[in-house]
């Protein structure tokens, strides 16, 4: 609180010395991303918490197949039907994870919804001024991915401790609505928040002639485009306008960029690591990466 | 982090957003939309505030790293960040996105008006896709910010966001025949007929315009495009 006062106080001597074009284009980006994610989070936090306090373990179990090896796809499935931005898919997820349903199931799902909604394949037509075989190729390439890491979680990921694990809550009803809101606000916040600063960062610093630079050849094409997808963290819905900027790098650098962006990104990473602990964000984050990369280049040799 | 720290950020963030989306300083960060989205949100921020106040059952931690949500709010205070400028443009300076790609034969013939008033991104797509065949014996204004580059040249300026200012980018047009050199970032608006062949081709330079009148301008309210 006496932190609060003292800035409004020190506002009027700061302002002026704090005035740094890249410290200023820093600021707005990093602003921007904030206030673009808060009403996703937020909605999605409250998803979550309904699913938390209103729908009982029995039902969900009733919604989804019974062998998470069958729910990991119909959890893809059902990515498409959900529009949602990667910030809203992590508390959903997380709410999922705490009412009982296989955590491959919820990753799944939590992969594929930013991806593969109808929001972001529109954009994605538009964006490349038509071109079927780029949505195609990504709405492939994409679902592959979150069907894929989904089961290899089934399958290898019974060892790893998850903390957002059942048994973490207990009231229902509105109190508990309440409770599981403002839990996930405060939590998944914070790192989303640390997501942005980096993502900003390497938006208003990297000089975007150190990318070009790279663009000729195939390989360092496919890896940059992969880093910086990760790197600035970009909404799902917009980032094939960005992609389709980028004409020096070939269809299927565009295409890596586009997968990997909405499957893991910094802010992601953060908002994981955050919700589910260091244990689970070490072993998912770079699996994502790799399973995403590779799922994109097979997309863009067969499909562009 | 305690529970009255807990309403106290809730509230703060809660109320930023209310007031960026009752304002127009949202449009420095997020397109126009965003501001219904924003305000609800601030509306449940608010309401998830109260509801900790008003419960009376046992304390609830809340991690250490929740403190860095009132970072962008600090940062707000502090810099209070203009719209992207200069700086951002000339580091990223590339092509614009609403690329009609093989569409060529789709661009609408020019409106009336003398000068007609045109988007920047409008005047470079129709320099480079139609052969700049619609831009032909006209006079056009634009409006945008001042970017240079090493060379000397200096460019009318926009940026296009499709969500929020992360994934802008820049659009350019170079001006040419101007006795006035503004410095970066200035407003201007530029009225003046297109060089013929500038800009026509993929690899070629950003389309130029012969100005015959630069006049600042405020910023709009729209900063982008």
């Amino acid at each position: 609180m006496a932190g609060l006062v003292l800035i409004a106080l020190a506002q009027r001597w700061l302002v002026p010395r704090l005035d740094f074009p890249a410290l200023q284009t820093w600021s707005t980006i990093f602003v921007a991303m904030v206030l673009q994610a808060l009403p996703f989070l937020v909605g999605g936090v409250l998803l979550a918490a309904l699913i938390s306090a209103f729908v009982t373990e029995e039902r969900l179990r009733r919604m989804t197949p019974r062998s998470p090896w069958l729910g990991v796809p119909a959890a893809g499935a059902a990515g498409i039907a959900l529009p949602g931005c990667e910030c809203a898919s992590v508390p959903v997820a997380a709410g999922l994870v705490r009412r009982g349903v296989a955590p491959a199931v919820a990753f799944t799902f939590m992969l594929a919804a930013p991806a593969v909604n109808p929001v972001v394949l529109v954009s994605t037509a538009v964006a490349f001024s038509g071109r079927t075989d780029m949505v195609a190729a990504r709405f492939a390439a994409s679902m592959a991915t979150a069907v894929a890491v989904g089961w290899w979680w089934q399958w290898r990921g019974h060892a790893v401790p998850l903390t957002s694990g059942a048994g973490h809550q207990h009231a229902t009803g509105w109190r508990g609505f309440a409770d599981s809101a403002r839990h996930d606000v405060v939590h998944a916040g914070g790192f989303l928040v640390a997501g942005a600063a980096i993502a900003a960062a390497v938006s208003a610093l990297l000089p975007r002639q150190l990318l070009d630079a790279v663009s000729g050849s195939a390989v360092l094409a496919v890896l940059a485009l992969a880093t910086f997808a990760f790197v600035v963290a970009m909404c799902s819905e917009a980032d094939a306008f960005v992609a389709a900027s980028l004409t020096m790098f070939s269809d299927t650098a565009k295409l890596v960029f586009l997968v990997v962006g909405p499957a893991m990104d910094v802010k992601l990473a953060a908002m994981g690591a955050g919700t589910f602990g260091s244990g689970f964000a070490v072993r998912f984050v770079p699996a994502v990466l790799v399973v995403a990369t590779s799922a994109a280049v097979i997309a863009g040799a067969v499909l562009l | 982090m305690n529970q009255q720290a807990q309403a106290l950020l809730l509230v703060v963030v809660g109320a930023f957003a209310i007031r960026l989306g009752w304002t127009d300083e949202h449009l420095v960060y997020v397109r126009d939309w965003v501001r219904w989205p924003l305000m609800a949100a601030g509306l449940v921020l608010l309401a998830l505030a109260a509801g900790l106040v008003l419960s009376q059952h046992q304390e609830q931690a809340a991690p250490r790293t929740a403190w860095l949500l009132f970072a962008p709010f600090v940062v707000l205070l502090l810099v209070s960040p203009p719209p992207l400028g200069a700086d951002f443009a000339e580091r990223t300076a590339s092509t614009p996105y609403r690329d009609p790609g093989r569409a060529v034969s789709g661009l609408r013939p020019l409106p009336d008006g003398d000068p007609v008033r045109l988007d920047v991104a409008d005047f470079y797509v129709r320099a480079r896709y139609d052969a700049g065949a619609s831009l032909v014996g006209r006079r056009v204004e634009l409006t945008g910010f001042v970017s240079h580059d090493p060379d000397g040249a200096w460019y009318v300026t926009r940026f296009q966001i499709a969500c929020c200012a992360a994934d802008a980018v820049a659009v350019r047009v170079r001006v040419d025949g101007s006795e006035w050199s503004p410095a970066r970032d200035v407003w201007v608006n530029v009225v003046g007929t297109w060089v013929d062949g500038s800009g026509v081709t993929r690899r070629s330079a950003a389309p130029a315009i012969d100005a015959e009148s630069v006049e600042p301008t405020d910023v709009p309210r729209h900063p982008y495009e």
